[in-house]
């Protein structure tokens, strides 16, 4: 068993893989992930399709894919994890990775619109001005395909770990660098959001890169960080999201899904709470 | 009678005399510059009062580099040095037997039991 880190779709990913030629395959199936589906390549898939004239959109089956994942989330999440925020998040200044994001003078008061857009087959049908943004998904996804196709056996990008290790043991970072909770994932995933982790200024507002789409602005939550166990990276990664923008009734709603298998929310006051299902180490 | 023989004239007796008026006056000055009275104030040296002291211990009370504070012996700007490109190949032993060596970033390592969820 071999172990690598490199660099990916902004974030550090760290692969657990039986040998070599395994590790590999997985940073080389990062790599491609990350070539179709960034916002910030002017080639990638991604850009095309945002930038194409019309609102009707033929994909490829990879992107048909993930679309596809992205609307069966956000109908999972009532509509609170939009994959179509992309024009709001640049709006909001992460129109460049987040290494190049800097504080900007104005707050963007005018031109958001709730996004408008659907898959039927291969097709997107979007309203005017729809951006998408797999960032998030896009990640979950590399993670869940590395492990599902037998290429690594776990796999750490950013807040998201994938797992088929019995023994795997999960560290929810909090937002002071401390250990809120340590979980004992075994095989499975976790992910975390966080709206501590990136952040800039506009004005004298403080913007972060999960937009609340009821708001079309950085969520205002009580909530710094939200930790959700699920099946897939994927599913994780919604569900994390959701929570944290639900605020107050975000452990409460995580409860009743049927897809996910326990909860944690870091609070502003670092008030730690989880949900009874979630499993805690010592 | 003898200063009359040896000084016949007038005129050549005060020269004698004079001449010898004045080889007193100045020898007696000459004498008081070359001896000071006893009785003069003798006048303060900075001559130290103990003995010389030997040569090791001048060395002992040598001075000293000082513990704090910057000592600038010399100061000469100088542009900075190009960077330099440093190229550094790391080659480290895979899974797969004796001579297999992995690629750069991978590592052999004991099973990952524990990771981290910064949040993204």
């Amino acid at each position: 068993m071999i172990g690598t880190t490199f660099r990916a779709m902004g974030t550090d990913v760290v692969v657990s893989a039986k040998n070599k030629a395994a590790a590999q395959a997985t940073k080389s199936l990062f790599e491609r992930v990350e070539a179709r589906c960034s916002r910030f390549r002017d080639d990638s898939e991604l850009t095309a399709m945002n930038l194409a004239p019309g609102d009707r959109v033929e994909l490829s089956p990879f992107m048909t894919n993930l679309i596809g994942i992205a609307a069966e989330l956000r109908d999972r999440t009532d509509g609170l994890v939009d994959a179509g925020l992309g024009a709001p998040l640049a709006a909001w200044g992460y129109d460049r990775t987040f290494e190049e994001v800097t504080d900007r003078d104005l707050v963007p008061t005018r031109g958001l619109e709730s996004p408008d857009w659907r898959l039927e087959g291969h097709t997107l049908i979007r309203g005017p001005g729809v951006a998408i943004d797999l960032g998030g998904i896009a990640k979950g996804w590399a993670c869940d395909r590395a492990v599902d196709d037998g290429l690594a056996i776990m796999v750490s990008a950013g807040g998201d770990v994938r797992s088929v290790d019995p023994d795997l043991e999960v560290e929810i970072m909090a937002p002071w660098d401390g250990v809120a909770a340590t979980v004992p994932l075994g095989a499975g995933a976790l992910a975390t959001s966080s709206i501590t982790r990136r952040q800039w200024q506009m004005g004298k507002t403080t913007a972060h890169h999960l937009i609340d789409p009821r708001t079309l602005a950085p969520a205002i939550t009580p909530v710094l960080t939200a930790s959700v166990v699920a099946a897939t990276a994927v599913e994780a990664e919604a569900g994390a999201k959701s929570v944290l923008l639900q605020g107050a009734d975000g452990l409460a709603w995580a409860r009743d899904q049927p897809w996910i298998d326990g909860a944690l929310v870091v609070w502003q006051d670092r008030s730690i709470y989880a949900t009874k299902n979630l499993k805690v180490s010592a | 009678m003898i200063i009359k023989r040896l000084f016949p004239t007038r005129w050549a007796r005060i020269t004698a005399w004079t001449a010898a008026a004045i080889a007193w006056v100045v020898s007696v000055l000459a004498t008081q510059t070359v001896a000071p009275s006893a009785a003069a104030t003798p006048e303060t040296t900075d001559e130290p009062t103990e003995a010389i002291a030997p040569v090791t211990q001048a060395v002992e009370v040598m001075p000293t580099a000082p513990e704090d504070g910057l000592l600038i012996i010399r100061f000469t700007p100088a542009p900075p040095p190009p960077p330099r490109v440093i190229t550094q190949t790391v080659v480290v032993q895979g899974s797969g037997g004796a001579g297999s060596a992995a690629p750069p970033g991978f590592a052999p390592a004991t099973p990952i039991t524990k990771v981290q969820s910064t949040g993204s």
